[in-house]
């Protein structure tokens, strides 16, 4: 699975550390790994609520790969990181080009039994799936009102390039000022 | 929460998940280790019979999978909790986290027979936010009110297939709905 880290530097962040001095910086990042850590978390739940475009096209049950994100937040004396894990998740930092590793093609599901679904997984549940002489698809085939009908389930395609989604996390400007709100507060807590 | 307690609880949900998963499979893989062990199929039938039965379970082992990678993010959300984000965040929201082909409608039920049984603690009647130490939170987990596919924990998705999550409301917000003063 994919994985990004978020580190988050600023000048203000760095004055705010060297004021406060090396014994106290493991809690200061640990309390901005954690504001940090939510704030992604939050963001990755609302940006895949509203984006299910391919399934709800399909009539698909969505496949949820983004709401099963994992989020850490760790942090020691150096800094704070938070480390997204989802799929397709590297799209935040730039066009994904994804080839195939052991077949010759990818399968873009083109049908809602086959999204979410390997074709090894539909072999299983017993879809007796082929490719069409001449075409680029898999497809089986279905039987409505006693007539045989060809359902192209998957296209073949040799590389998908994913846009960049800058979208999936929240913005460096956003999470330095979630940093730097974060710092802010360990130090007025730290004052009363 | 710290970093041991958090390891423990997280090995608890991967075993607890892998038995739940194998307690499902188990009747239907005994036939096939027995027709093994008998010498009546090979390798690759067992393979081919195992498969299939993973597929026919899929549902039920991808709910149970879900569960408990939805109980692990809350586990995280809760190590993650500091003295300093307790204090700028007291309160939970409740929210919908995954989308569902038909979501829960009961959401409102349960949230108020988990109030009514915590005489309201640190929560809200009108809206789903309580404090993060409120008993509400367990009462819901405990499945107040007589809902019986809860988990039994205090922290979301507190049901099979809920799809529910939390996030957190600043103090500023809690002081506006009273449940913290300024």
């Amino acid at each position: 699975m994919a994985e990004i880290s978020i580190s988050v530097r600023t000048p203000e962040l760095d004055g705010i550390e060297r004021r406060l001095g090396p014994s106290l910086l493991p809690a200061l990042h640990r309390e901005i790994a954690a504001e940090v850590g939510e704030t992604v978390r939050v963001h990755l739940r609302r940006y895949a609520l509203g984006h299910h475009k391919t399934a709800t096209a399909l009539g698909a049950r969505p496949t949820g790969n983004l709401e099963d994100a994992r989020v850490e937040a760790t942090s020691d004396a150096t800094g704070a990181t938070v480390t997204v894990r989802a799929l397709g998740i590297r799209r935040a930092l730039g066009p994904l080009v994804i080839r195939p590793k052991r077949r010759q093609s990818l399968t873009i599901p083109v049908a809602s039994i086959a999204y979410g679904r390997t074709l090894a997984y539909l072999r299983l549940r017993g879809l007796d799936i082929f490719r069409p002489k001449g075409k680029n698809y898999l497809a089986h085939t279905v039987e409505e009102n006693g007539k045989a009908r060809i359902e192209p389930l998957f296209i073949l395609v040799k590389q998908v390039t994913l846009k960049h989604e800058p979208a999936l996390l929240p913005t460096q400007g956003e999470l330095a000022a979630n940093a730097l709100e974060a710092a802010r507060a360990f130090v007025m807590e730290g004052k009363s | 929460m710290d970093a041991g307690e958090l390891a423990y609880e997280l090995h608890k949900l991967a075993r607890a998940g892998a038995e739940a998963a194998l307690k499902h499979l188990a009747p239907g893989l005994r036939p096939v280790a027995e027709a093994y062990n008998a010498g009546e199929i090979g390798l690759g039938e067992v393979r081919e019979r195992v498969a299939k039965l993973v597929a026919a379970s899929e549902a039920r082992i991808n709910l149970m999978m879900q569960t408990q990678r939805r109980m692990a993010q809350s586990l995280g959300q809760l190590a993650a909790q500091t003295p300093g984000q307790i204090a700028r965040y007291p309160a939970w929201r409740l929210v919908r986290g995954g989308t569902r082909k038909v979501p829960r409608e009961d959401w409102k039920r349960r949230w108020d027979a988990a109030g009514l049984a915590t005489g309201w603690q640190g929560a809200l009647s009108g809206d789903f936010v309580a404090l993060k130490d409120s008993p509400i939170w367990g009462a819901l987990g405990q499945g107040a009110g007589g809902f019986r596919d809860t988990i039994g924990n205090p922290y979301p998705p507190f049901a099979f297939g809920s799809g529910m999550t939390w996030e957190r409301v600043s103090r500023d917000e809690a002081q506006k709905l009273g449940l913290v003063s300024g």
